[in-house]
């Protein structure tokens, strides 16, 4: 089990998992740039590796997601959050979870790991400092016992970063 | 009081009073086509597992009429309203079709051209990526088009999250809300159950989303609910025979207001003041810290223990001692702050038990007097029997009503005093001086009321059906004009709260509901206009079982069964037979 959240124990659906599939060899042909997917055997968790956009603040910087996939993918969303050491980010807190509307409330079933990556990228290269959400360390306490983003009432930050 | 009891001349008088007091008992039938309906009228309407969707259904038609819209959809723009109707039709008027529909999630669209018996037979649904034939897919109101199965998963994942009001459109940031007739077509095909479910959620969303709608507070449930027309402030007898106030679902509480009940239940509920009579008058043991006592005597103390202590610092000592010390004991310094606060917390407790004993007596009374209604209803049959001059009896039952509905106002009017003319809600909203002058006022009313309910409940408990002739016509004349009497005072009492009390306050959250001579209002059975029109109306695919709807009103027994068979004499009789028969 990980540390940062257990995501759902139950297996993939047939839908999630037909589905997963699918976006894997989509993946595979068509990778979004700057995301690499480190191959497991293991549909339900993918490992995703970040490198910063050039030009950004985060350039050449690697980070890694953790995608987390639900029974019932993708009527659920996901649970995804970065590996430590998370990048340093006015929406993303040092325990890694991410403050990301498309995540939760705003998810749809028509969006992609790939859709997903792309807003994480674009949310990372928007930013003009490196720095903790000023709710940090309330947030972090409260989760400790590794509780998954999916359980936070966001209460979503400006959509400029 | 005892005045009434001479002269022929009065008796005018007192038939009108007995019919006044007759008229006070028939609110049952008052709600009929020939009185206009008025805020004093009887308005509330109970909804029951049938007629909930009746009802939903005449605030869907207004909708739908107005706006020319299918069902669900109306349903989706009044459930965003909160079933609001005037609301709904405000926002209309003022910010035009367009936004209301937005606001709501509901798009209209005309039929897509692309999708039409000409388009491929197969496409990709972008939820499974998979090529599915077009008859096995469904396109929303919005437009976007998934297939059956991902739809079908979408819904179950939805109303099981508990959202089956606002289940919205798969698309990515597409705010439009499903339509209910393909949510229930395309789940109930593998899971029935999940589309009863759905239908009751959207079936009540009537009561819970719904500020005139509230579930009866009975328990255990009634399965009803209670719609009120224009004033949420009232009191309501559901027909499961359950008074109940409509701002704050509890017990009927009135004259105190809503806050001063909530605070007056957890008092007495968590006997604080048990536990400040335990802080006031003992002390721990140092030894065995059970709670002593001291009821006189030095400061020398002795638990049942053995340990003997100091009262005044609670500290163990030896049992030397004199009346004023104690042999190498000393914590002589005076704490003028304490004492001061042990008096203040041993007159509040006075005070709290001085009104929490009254509140109690009156409860306990009209608990005992429930059990008058069975015995009572005996002496009227007996008289009856009897070969009597006077025919009609319904003042015994107008008056036992009266007495239970005015022993209520009573034990009520206890907390509210005690909250009225404590310290803890108005402290700075009067002088000393004006605070003594409303308390006179009010106590004098208070025990006038009292004084009356208990000859009333005196002359109702006589044994006067073995009385004589005459005996029974003078008990009848006290009977009758003491419920006249209790009946004005009650009003007055409500209007001096309403006005000279409450009413002058700067804070205005204490309101009471309107005192009503005629009882708590009792809520008439929702019947449809439609239905009253003679159109039937069907309750289809309501999502209740039939074996769902046997619990209906009609399973639980009437707490005042007696009560209300004997309504139905007094209404007959609303012209005494002996009136006209004197004449």
């Amino acid at each position: 089990m990980s540390s940062s959240g257990a995501p759902s124990h139950k297996a993939l659906s047939k839908i999630a998992c037909k589905r997963l599939q699918k976006e894997l060899v989509e993946w595979q042909m068509n990778p979004p740039t700057g995301f690499k997917h480190k191959v497991n055997d293991n549909l339900q968790r993918w490992i995703i590796e970040v490198i910063g956009a050039p030009g950004t603040l985060y350039a050449n910087e690697t980070y890694q997601l953790q995608v987390d996939f639900p029974e019932h993918y993708p009527m659920e969303s996901p649970q995804v959050i970065f590996l430590l050491p998370a990048p340093l980010h006015p929406h993303i807190y040092s325990n890694g979870h991410i403050c990301l509307d498309i995540l939760y409330d705003s998810w749809s079933p028509a969006m992609t790991v790939s859709s997903i990556c792309i807003s994480i990228l674009s949310m990372l290269s928007s930013s003009t400092e490196k720095q903790r959400p000023t709710d940090n360390d309330r947030y972090v306490q409260n989760c400790k016992n590794g509780r998954s983003p999916k359980e936070t009432r966001w209460w979503f930050h400006d959509d400029k970063v | 009081m005892d005045d009434y009891l001479s002269g022929e001349e009065e008796d005018d008088y007192y038939y009108t009073s007995d019919q006044e007091s007759l008229e006070g008992l028939d609110h049952e039938y008052d709600q009929s086509n020939l009185q206009p309906l008025s805020s004093s009228g009887n308005t509330a309407k109970v909804i029951t597992k049938e007629s909930l969707l009746a009802a939903q259904r005449e605030d869907l038609r207004r909708v739908m009429e107005l706006l020319t819209l299918k069902e669900h959809h109306a349903r989706t723009l009044l459930i965003h309203h909160r079933w609001d109707v005037e609301k709904l039709f405000a926002v209309l008027v003022e910010k035009g079709k367009d936004y209301l529909f937005s606001g709501a999630g509901l798009t209209l669209v005309e039929d897509d051209p692309t999708f039409s018996p000409s388009s491929p037979m197969m496409m990709t649904c972008d939820i499974c990526v998979e090529d599915v034939a077009t008859h096995h897919m469904t396109r929303m109101d919005c437009g976007h088009c998934f297939c059956n199965s991902c739809w079908a998963a979408h819904f179950t994942v939805k109303i099981n999250e508990g959202q089956s009001k606002r289940i919205r459109c798969m698309a990515y940031k597409c705010n439009a809300i499903c339509d209910e007739d393909v949510v229930r077509s395309l789940v109930s095909e593998t899971q029935p159950d999940l589309a009863d479910k759905f239908d009751r959620f959207l079936i009540e969303s009537y009561i819970e989303d719904n500020k005139m709608v509230k579930w009866c507070p009975s328990t255990p449930h009634c399965g009803n609910a209670i719609r009120v027309e224009d004033d949420e402030l009232c009191e309501v007898e559901c027909s499961c025979g359950f008074q109940f106030c409509f701002s704050c679902s509890y017990r009927a509480h009135s004259p105190c207001s809503c806050s001063m009940w909530e605070l007056w239940r957890k008092k007495c509920h968590d006997e604080s003041e048990t536990v400040n009579w335990i802080t006031v008058h003992t002390k721990p043991c140092p030894k065995c810290f059970k709670p002593v006592e001291k009821n006189g005597g030095c400061n020398l103390v002795t638990c049942i223990c053995g340990q003997s202590f100091c009262w005044l610092c609670g500290g163990a000592t030896g049992r030397d001692h004199t009346w004023s010390s104690i042999s190498g004991h000393s914590c002589g310094r005076y704490q003028e702050d304490k004492e001061k606060q042990l008096e203040r917390a041993k007159r509040d407790l006075y005070r709290y038990m001085h009104y929490h004993n009254r509140y109690k007596a009156h409860i306990d009374s009209s608990k005992l007097e429930d059990r008058l209604s069975d015995t009572i209803l005996e002496k009227v049959s007996i008289l009856e029997k009897r070969q009597l001059q006077l025919k009609d009896f319904s003042w015994v039952t107008s008056g036992l009503h009266r007495l239970f509905r005015s022993r209520r106002v009573l034990s009520y009017s206890y907390p509210f005093a005690f909250y009225m003319f404590g310290e803890e809600l108005f402290k700075d909203e009067m002088s000393a001086e004006e605070r003594e002058i409303k308390q006179n006022l009010f106590e004098d009313q208070q025990q006038q009321l009292e004084a009356n309910v208990e000859k009333l409940s005196k002359f109702l408990e006589e044994p006067f059906d073995q009385f004589a002739d005459d005996k029974v016509t003078q008990i009848r004349i006290q009977v009758i004009n003491l419920s006249v009497a209790v009946d004005t005072l009650c009003k007055t009492m409500y209007e001096c709260i309403d006005n000279d009390l409450l009413g002058s306050l700067q804070l205005g959250i204490h309101n009471i509901a309107p005192y009503r001579s005629n009882g708590i209002e009792r809520a008439s059975d929702f019947i449809s206009s439609r239905e009253a029109a003679g159109e039937k109306c069907q309750p289809s695919n309501s999502g209740w079982n039939s074996e769902d709807t046997s619990c209906s009103s009609r399973k639980r027994p009437r707490k005042e069964g007696i009560y209300r068979n004997s309504q139905t004499t007094l209404l007959d009789l609303n012209l005494p037979a002996d009136v006209i028969e004197r004449k």
